[in-house]
């Protein structure tokens, strides 16, 4: 079952509308929550007046800052970065939409009605919303916080993140080439088709339960239990079907507590469901960055060094900004070797709405400007794209700065491989002359780009690990109790395929019971590429526990010894002897008989980074980081209209090295979708914003490419690491690794194309149209 | 996002709709396929106590061809009829280019002609939630005094983005209203008042259904959308152009712009400036210059609006060296 192509497991419920949702999430007496939010980006609450509000027939409850203890929350929690944000806005808001009151009533009318009879008194405040107008000394305060050991005399450090290495005088004396440029990205967000929505019922037991659309049970929990005041065993997470997240429903988020503490109030379930124009206006987008970056090259394209300063606008809360300025040095010193470093990276608050990660956390915007950057070196060093790759390209056995080892690296064979399948050499240099010589005046001119990538899997931060149990019924078939929560990405079809390889039975045997936090052990969750790596050893070696029990009580009634045992579809039976066998079910009936009344439960966990005690440090970047890292390389091939501008992603080549494809089906959705996402995020996909205000908050205005103009994309599977019964799953990331690498591609094509080189996203190529 | 509360009407007759209107004593809205109107309903930028839906009445969705060889094609003719009926029609081509490019497929199985036409201007800082425009005091179309789009502006600059308008219009479409039982008609480009805020002038009128001329020999048509995406989008920028050839001159020509103003925009003076001159890529140049000098788009939509300015100029380009070097194939 492992390496085979299977369709998800969850294809017929979500085809036939059957898979509930947390909108489909209907509770009797349930109440309607909406949300009062800010009109101003930066002001004093100096009063909130909910008594006419309340007054409104159908209004049940209003809470507000003064109803929500004194307690913040944030993406990460520690000493050096204390939360700092309220779930509703205790005396002053910070941006356009900050959640400052909530109502439950009886229906959706009555409840906007209540929203608009609250009435607030504010005092402005002079707001900021450019990161360098935020760094500068005059610029107004967002947060009183100060980071304790920052030396540039900047105002608004949400976060710092500093980590240098080697020689850069010596780099600087040897450095043939030094290259300075700056590259901006811009402001995405994840487009998850789901709304943000949530219900919460605060049953009479005491018992908080909460569906929400999230993407980890587990760490939602946590985050309500700390806000909340409440003990975890006093709040369950029922599952819920997921439709997408890319990274946006990680973060605690104010809807999730105001439902809850209006359901503890009212004693009714709540529901929350966010309108698009919230969601595109005040909800957590991507990270938008500014990245300057200094790189010397030896003469042969050889990288020496690099000084690079990364400048996150975070919005008006820290969010997952921090960890997207750590994130972005390692996607630094990942792909190539870089013996010489200067890295800091700065996360400013601005008045905007908050942050969060969104797939490839940082990689994007930095796989955008060094890949653009090592072809402007590559052309002016006179070598080829593929050669400089090559060049800096890491290989298995590097170890990383912060001491992690690069177990297996298929980088170069990706490089290699895709230069063939796309004859890239060729097509790349006759379209390169062509525009230089000016000859090629067709209208339509194609043009060819290499990105490359490389991605973690999974790191320590809450909850750290999987666990799994594997159970049975009376017949022999399996249930498995996970608390993996499948968001789209066909978790339960990978856990489920690992479970039928280890057990040997048919998938339809299995049953997977997943994430609900009252149910099913303790999970990852779906987020930071950990899952099929964590849970999916978990999930391995509840299997093997339940295999290995299953034999060894077997072994007693075929009366041989387990190792000559074997199974296939629910029997055990001797390999030199098929005829004598036993059902899975005769197993479990006498193992039960014989054995008190045991009837084999397969367990299993797993935690990554096993001798270390917490993920890398934040600040300085020191510490171990991940167990293993996929790499690839992706060519883009586009066509672009000189007369209009247009440009048009023809194709897009994946070599990638992701470990053991458990189901090669589903890598190859994941490239699918993120080749999309970076075809939207490299030509047409930005929130514009005037002011904190988002002017294009719906799928009309906000330029997310439509099926028509999906990419035709190709495979070039590069495996590095195999699959071996009885050993951990060398399985390694898939999940957003693939979204970096072909928007540099994309980059790089249009410049091979036009001669227009993109140094901000998205590309335009306006003031150049024949 | 709900609906407000409405009484919502479904008449079968012109004669039923009539005497709706009259004891609604004009309080009511007329809606067709719903496509535009629902989402303004939602967002609350519209509450009619009363809706009349006028997909009911059977003689309002038909296309003929009349005796006089005149097209009648009633308003709620869906958009991809039109797309079937005018495929492959050379004189009329332009209306099937610009139906094949509304919305997506979706919308054209619903959107109809009249709801089209009639479809209210847009403006990036007016299609939004009532919460959204919390957050901003009332501009012009919403009852205020400010422009956002255009700064210190006394009017309204909302943009029409009507597709089928600009075809109907090079093609001297006449739009046939119900004014208190009274049947007027009106040509297309004469019921738009320019003015963001209140986009037509045709009062309580009810849009029954459109005219078209017989085709006069020669006639032919085209439309150049303008917008980000192959699909969903509206034009940010559209040209209709309408030729007709005789000895291999050009004896007339029009030319309307869509999405760059409050209304269509028929270009001025082109007749009189080709008149009797030679057919070459230079005066095809020319014509597009005068074309794009007559474009004033603002920023009110997507898109920068020098790129929309300069996608008139080359799509008119395009369109008319496209109809001419055709003509003999």
């Amino acid at each position: 079952m492992i390496g085979r192509r299977i369709p998800r497991i969850d294809g017929p419920i979500k085809a036939t509308g059957e898979a509930k949702y947390t909108t489909d999430i209907y509770l009797p007496d349930m109440l309607v929550a909406k949300m009062l939010r800010s009109p101003l980006p930066h002001a004093k609450i100096l009063n909130i007046d909910i008594s006419k509000a309340k007054k409104i027939p159908g209004v049940k409850a209003i809470i507000t800052g003064r109803d929500a203890w004194d307690i913040r929350h944030g993406f990460i929690e520690t000493p050096r970065y204390p939360a700092d944000q309220y779930c509703l806005a205790n005396d002053r808001v910070r941006y356009i939409g900050e959640e400052i009151a909530c109502v439950a009533a009886v229906d959706e009318d009555t409840a906007y009605e209540a929203i608009d009879a609250i009435k607030v008194t504010y005092e402005e405040l002079p707001a900021v919303f450019d990161i360098f107008e935020a760094i500068k000394p005059d610029a107004p305060d967002i947060h009183e916080f100060r980071l304790p050991d920052l030396i540039e005399p900047f105002k608004n450090v949400g976060g710092r993140c500093a980590n240098s290495f080697g020689d850069m005088e010596a780099a600087f004396k040897k450095a043939y080439l030094i290259r300075e440029d700056r590259f901006e990205t811009q402001l995405r967000t994840h487009c998850y088709l789901e709304p943000q929505a949530t219900v919460a019922y605060y049953d009479v037991n005491g018992k908080l339960n909460v569906w929400t659309s999230s993407m980890g049970v587990f760490r939602k929990r946590m985050h309500l239990s700390k806000i909340l005041h409440m003990p975890l065993s006093k709040i369950r997470i029922h599952k819920s079907w997921v439709g997408g997240a890319f990274g946006g429903k990680i973060d605690l988020f104010s809807h999730e507590f105001c439902t809850s503490l209006l359901s503890i109030k009212t004693g009714k379930p709540v529901k929350y469901v966010a309108e698009r124009d919230e969601i595109f206006s005040y909800f957590r987008h991507g990270q938008p960055m500014v990245i300057d970056l200094k790189t010397l090259v030896a003469k042969d394209g050889t990288i020496l060094g690099q000084i690079v300063r990364c400048y996150n606008n975070c919005g008006a809360y820290r969010g997952s900004g921090v960890v997207c300025i750590f994130l972005c040095w390692g996607f630094i010193i990942l792909p190539y070797r870089i013996p010489t470093l200067d890295y800091i990276g700065y996360s400013i608050y601005t008045n905007n709405p908050v942050r969060a990660p969104q797939k490839g956390h940082g990689a994007p915007q930095v796989r955008f400007a060094v890949e653009s950057q090592l072809d402007i070196i590559a052309e002016e060093l006179g070598i080829d794209p593929i050669e400089i790759r090559l060049k800096n390209a890491r290989q298995k056995g590097d170890i990383l700065p912060n001491g992690d080892t690069i177990k297996n690296a298929g980088l170069i064979e990706c490089i290699e491989e895709i230069e063939k399948k796309t004859d890239f050499r060729k097509k790349y240099s006759k379209n390169l002359k062509e525009v230089k010589q000016y000859k090629n005046n067709t209208r339509f001119r194609r043009g060819i780009g290499i990105g490359v990538s490389s991605y973690f899997t999974g790191t320590l931060i809450y909850p750290h690990n999987s666990a799994a149990i594997i159970k049975f019924n009376d017949d022999g078939t399996v249930q498995c109790y996970t608390g993996a929560l499948d968001i789209g990405q066909g978790a339960e079809t990978i856990l489920a395929q690992i479970i039928a390889e280890e057990l040997s039975i048919d998938i339809k045997d299995i049953e997977i019971i997943a994430g609900d936090t009252d149910n099913t052990p303790v999970d990852i969750g779906s987020w930071i590429s950990g899952l099929t790596y964590v849970t999916g050893n978990a999930v391995k070696k509840a299997s093997e526990d339940a295999r290995k029990q299953l034999l060894s009580s077997a072994a007693i009634y075929l009366n041989v010894h387990m190792d000559s045992l074997d199974m296939r579809d629910r029997i055990i039976f001797v390999k030199d002897n098929p005829e004598r066998s036993i059902t899975f079910s005769k197993v479990l009936e006498n193992h039960i008989r014989d054995h008190k009344g045991d009837p084999i439960i397969g367990k299993g966990f797993f935690r990554g980074l096993k001798d270390a005690e917490h993920g890398p440090s934040l600040k300085n970047a020191k510490g171990a980081w991940s167990d293993s890292y996929a790499f690839d390389a992706q060519v883009a091939e586009v066509e672009v209209d000189m007369h209009t501008g247009k440009i048009k992603v023809i194709k897009a080549t994946t070599a990638h090295d992701c470990g053991f494809p458990i189901n090669p089906l589903l890598v190859e959705g994941q490239i699918d979708g993120q080749v999309s996402m970076a075809a939207g995020q490299a030509l047409s996909e930005e929130i514009i914003m005037e002011k904190g205000i988002t002017l294009n908050p719906s799928f009309l205005e906000y330029k997310l490419p439509i099926a028509t103009e999906m990419v035709e994309n190709d495979y070039i599977d590069i495996i590095t690491e195999e699959y071996k019964k009885g050993h951990h799953f060398h399985t390694k990331e898939v999940g957003e690794g693939y979204v970096s690498g072909i928007l540099a591609a994309i980059a790089n094509a249009v410049y091979n194309a036009t001669g227009v080189r993109a140094k901000r996203l998205p590309i335009r190529i306006i003031n150049n149209l024949s | 996002m709900q609906l407000p509360h409405f009484k919502y009407h479904a008449p079968r007759s012109i004669n039923t709709l009539n005497a709706l209107i009259e004891k609604m004593k004009g309080q009511a809205i007329i809606m067709a396929g719903g496509t535009e109107l629902i989402p303004r309903m939602k967002m609350r930028l519209i509450q009619p106590e009363n809706l009349i839906s006028i997909l009911k009445i059977k003689e309002l969705e038909h296309i003929k061809i009349k005796k006089d060889k005149k097209i009648e094609i009633g308003a709620t003719v869906r958009i991809d009829n039109l797309v079937n009926f005018f495929k492959e029609n050379r004189p009329f081509n332009a209306i099937f280019q610009a139906a094949n490019m509304v919305g997506s497929q979706q919308i054209r199985n619903m959107a109809t002609i009249g709801g089209n036409i009639l479809q209210n201007t847009r403006c990036k800082y007016y299609n939004r939630t009532l919460q959204w425009q919390n957050i901003m005091p009332p501009c012009h179309k919403r009852g205020g005094n400010i422009c956002y789009a255009v700064k210190n502006s006394k009017r309204c600059f909302a943009v029409y983005q009507g597709d089928m308008a600009a075809p109907l219009i090079v093609l001297n479409g006449k739009g046939e209203f119900l004014f208190d039982k009274n049947f007027i008609q009106k040509p297309l480009e004469d019921i738009f008042t320019g003015n963001g805020a209140m986009p037509f002038n045709v009062g309580k009128g009810v849009l029954i259904k459109f005219i078209l001329p017989q085709p006069e020999d020669g006639l032919i048509s085209t439309y150049k959308k303008y917008r980000i995406r192959d699909g969903m989008d509206f034009p940010i920028a559209g040209v209709a152009v309408a030729i007709k050839i005789k000895n291999k001159k050009i004896d007339d020509i029009k030319i309307c712009l869509i999405g760059v103003s409050s209304a269509p925009v028929v270009i001025k003076d082109i007749k009189d400036f080709i008149s009797e001159k030679k057919l070459t890529d230079k005066l095809i140049h020319e014509i597009s210059e005068i074309v794009y000098n007559q474009a004033h788009p603002v920023e009110n939509t997507d898109g920068d609006i020098n790129k929309r300015r300069y996608m008139i100029k080359q799509m008119t380009f395009e369109a008319i060296k496209e109809l001419i070097d055709g003509y003999d194939k």
